[in-house]
């Protein structure tokens, strides 16, 4: 049995983010379906412990060891600290770890790829957002907005920078080090060629396209139920509010159409995190507003059973969108933003309304109103559903990609 | 803070663990600091401020592990030990670094007041040895996180000093003063306390093993001190020195690493006033602590002392000496020492006269490759032979260093209890 250590800052109990639910997802199947011992490392804030304690625990079947961040790490502390090299080192050792798979792993940083390499332990690396050649992890420059650059220019970098020199020399040490890795992974062709442009090696890069859960066999009965139930176009939105996920966008939207009958439905996915997005003031449209509480991955079929239309006028270039593959594969219309990975299984007029990247509030009322006017959504399939995958499909070509470095 | 909410702290407070700490914080840091960190925490406690590390205990999610052994595959040995004296960590904690590491397991160690560290260490083993630790706040704590994760523990101890009754009976306690003297009894009862929580007790000698036996009964494991491979370094290091002594003078010496063996040394006092009053060009080296007993005043001229002065220095003294004593008091608490300062002097190559007592008795073979004394006779008719032969000595001296090398190094085959590693490759059961 091969082992693997998967490296990700967020696990279960404190399942934060998108790439949290791909690890997460993958993890149980690779142990389950393809015979992998898995150890995870992440990161846990427990001000009752000491700064880099390690606490193991086992959740669904797999086993964790936490290290205890509990300050904000700064500056090049940030992806390289000597003593979280340490630990996560110590504990590949004990492990005896074949593979070491990093996934998110801003503030575990990546200061322990030779020593890994030293005692035998493969480097895999999936890389979810820009960390690795982006020091504010997702290109939104200091505006707010997304920078849209394709190849990176360090002078423009810097300007968003506190520290330019240290700006220069970060993204340098990480390339290195990406360098060192056996297996460079992305969710979608998109990122992986973004970071091509970057002086990342594609000798050693793949897709591993994300999957998502799939929905339950009665998905469709519970959908066509709900539908009956309602008898106006109801649009869903999970993006929460701020800028980058096009919160603001919608607003104006709601507020420039004419059109009051429609529900629209914002998850308060902070809620995971116990915090909240329920804010009426913020959500002033003319149309009915209703917040729903956070879906996990056993119960999404509800809440994407109560929708039509998902809303994702991303404001920057997304390296996968797993929110709009799960509508798309429960038959929900998406209407989206041209955003990096997200338009690969978009096909405009057929299962969505692609906006153009950086496209005015118009586009989107247009598109709103367009599907306020369609009305049939009943009727609605998604002809390309197919294209989407399910996470037995992502694992099982994880668990292949890794079996040849192994070789 | 209310009072009520002051009375449940204070019935709740576990004051034994506490003193234990406070005591053991004294010890390390002396009274100034202590007072420091005890009236830094009151003064957080009475502002309702204080709040005890809780290692994430009480959340539902720590509850669920894996064996350790499942998830790890291997041995991993954490050992939680005092590590304060350099030579109890050499010989207990060192030597198992060697040990296990040799048989490709992972060995960490930490000092028991190295929460953060032994914990942590914790998560990653699959067994956890304790050495010297009293029964204080912090071993409950590792107790605790060993039961959660279903790790093995083992105490390692070298000493009696979990047995009142032993340590009372040794003499050499008179020499101490009342304080220090009343303080190493009360300690006693804090590392019984400690020994009787853990599942399995690992003892340097056989003598202390069926102490231990009889004391708490249970799995008990044989680990003698060694000569592990830092040692070996050191004597061979020395080896290509170039030979200083002077054939003209035969120098007996006497090594003491405290001021606990005066009782000790008084064994061969009469013996020794024999010897260097029948030999003139005999002189004793003192290397460490020793008080001169009135006897040897007359041969000061011929008595030089040096202190301890870190263990290089002290081989380079031992290997310039022609004879090495170690004389005991046969009590029980000798009974259950190691030879240790046998295999020092053997490996630099220098015959050794021991009192007949604890393991010496075990592994030195008298009059090939040292000798065993009890009675004053014996210790003047063993000195005396190795005075008039330079041969017998270089021959005894010779026998005594393969003696340690093929019998008494880390290194060497069924040195350590089969069934002791047979339980660490089984831990966490």
């Amino acid at each position: 049995m091969n082992k693997l250590l998967i490296l990700n800052l967020y696990y279960a109990p404190e399942s934060f983010g998108g790439a949290t639910i791909v690890v997460e997802q993958t993890a149980r199947r690779l142990k389950e379906s393809h015979n992998w011992s898995i150890l995870v490392v992440t990161t846990i804030r427990d001000h009752s412990l000491p700064k880099y304690a390690l606490r193991r625990y086992k959740i669904d079947g797999i086993d964790i060891v936490a290290i205890n961040v509990s300050a904000e790490l700064q500056g090049e502390a940030a992806y390289r600290h000597p003593e979280i090299a340490r630990r996560v080192v110590e504990i590949a050792r004990a492990f005896q770890a074949d593979i070491c798979h990093c996934h998110a792993i801003q503030v575990l940083g990546c200061d322990y790829f030779d020593e890994l390499k030293a005692i035998g332990t493969k480097i895999a690396i999936t890389a979810h957002d820009c960390w690795w050649i982006c020091e504010r992890q997702f290109m939104i420059n200091s505006d707010g907005f997304y920078c849209n650059q394709w190849a990176l220019n360090d002078a423009q970098c810097g300007q968003c920078s506190i520290d330019h020199r240290m700006q220069v020399k970060r993204n340098e040490y990480l390339r290195t080090q990406m360098g060192k890795a056996d297996l460079v992974l992305f969710p979608s062709n998109f990122h992986r060629n973004l970071h091509l442009v970057n002086g990342i090696s594609d000798e050693k890069s793949f897709v591993n396209k994300n999957g998502v859960t799939l929905p339950l066999p009665n998905y469709f009965e519970v959908r066509a139920e709900a539908k009956q139930r309602r008898n106006h176009t109801v649009f869903g939105f999970v993006g929460g509010p701020g800028a980058i996920k096009g919160s603001e966008q919608i607003i104006q939207a709601f507020n420039q159409t004419e059109r009051t009958d429609y529900t629209l439905q914002v998850v308060d996915a902070a809620g995971n995190v116990g915090s909240s997005w329920v804010d009426r003031d913020y959500w002033r449209i003319p149309g009915n507003v209703e917040f729903v509480p956070p879906y996990r991955q056993h119960d999404m079929d509800t809440f994407f059973a109560g929708i039509d239309v998902l809303l994702f006028p991303s404001q920057w270039k997304e390296s996968f969108g797993l929110t709009v593959r799960e509508a798309l594969v429960r038959n929900v219309w998406v209407i989206a933003t041209d955003s990096g990975g997200v338009s690969e299984d978009l096909e405009d007029g057929v299962n969505a309304s692609v906006i153009p990247f950086g496209g005015g509030v118009s586009e989107l009322r247009h598109c709103i109103e367009h599907a306020l006017d369609w009305r049939k959504w009943s009727d609605y399939r998604n002809p390309l559903a197919a294209e989407v995958r399910g996470f037995e499909d992502q694992a099982s070509e994880l668990s292949d990609m890794l079996c040849t470095i192994l070789e | 803070m209310t009072f009520k909410k002051l009375w449940q702290s204070i019935c709740g407070f576990r004051w034994r663990s506490y003193a234990a700490t406070v005591l053991a914080s004294i010890r390390l840091y002396g009274w100034r600091a202590t007072l420091r960190k005890v009236s830094f925490r009151s003064r957080l406690f009475f502002k309702g401020k204080y709040r005890k590390s809780t290692w994430g205990r009480g959340r539902e999610i720590f509850d669920n592990v894996s064996r350790a052994t499942d998830l790890f595959g291997r041995p991993a040995i954490l050992i939680v030990g005092a590590l304060d004296l350099p030579q109890c960590k050499k010989y207990r904690v060192s030597q198992k670094v060697e040990f296990f590491g040799a048989l490709g397991w992972d060995c960490y160690y930490s000092h028991y007041n190295d929460a953060a560290r032994a914990i942590s260490y914790l998560q990653i083993s699959t067994a956890v040895i304790f050495y010297r630790v009293p029964s204080c706040a912090q071993f409950d704590e590792y107790l605790e996180e060993a039961a959660r994760l279903g790790i093995q523990t083992f105490y390692d101890i070298d000493d009696p000093i979990f047995s009142v009754d032993v340590y009372a009976e040794n003499k050499n306690l008179q020499h101490l003063t009342t304080h220090e003297r009343t303080h190493l009894l009360a300690s006693a009862e804090d590392y019984h306390g400690a020994m009787r929580r853990a599942d399995s007790l690992i003892l340097s000698t056989s003598y202390l093993q069926a102490l231990a036996q009889t004391e708490f009964g249970g799995r008990t494991y044989l680990w003698p001190n060694l000569a592990d491979s830092a040692t070996l370094s050191i004597a061979q290091n020395l080896d290509c020195e170039k030979d200083l002594s002077d054939a003209s003078s035969v120098t007996i010496g006497y090594a003491s690493g405290s001021r606990a063996h005066d009782e000790d040394f008084k064994v061969v006092v009469p013996a020794l006033a024999r010897v260097l009053e029948m030999y003139e060009h005999v002189n004793l080296q003192v290397i460490g602590y020793a008080v001169m007993p009135p006897e040897l005043h007359r041969f000061s001229d011929r008595i030089n002392a040096r202190p301890f002065s870190g263990y290089v220095k002290y081989f380079e003294a031992l290997r310039k000496v022609d004879i090495n004593i170690v004389p005991l008091v046969n009590d029980r608490f000798n009974a259950c020492k190691s030879a240790i300062r046998y295999l020092e002097a053997s490996l630099c190559g220098v015959p050794t006269v021991a009192s007949s007592v604890g393991q010496f008795a075990e592994i030195v073979n008298d009059g090939h490759d040292g000798c065993l004394a009890e009675r004053q006779e014996e210790w003047v008719s063993a000195l005396s032979r190795m005075i008039e032969s330079r041969e017998l000595r270089l021959q005894m001296g010779q026998a005594a260093k393969s003696n340690v090398i093929t019998h008494h190094t880390v290194s060497c085959p069924d040195v350590v209890d089969r069934e002791l590693l047979d339980q660490f490759a089984l831990s966490n059961e």
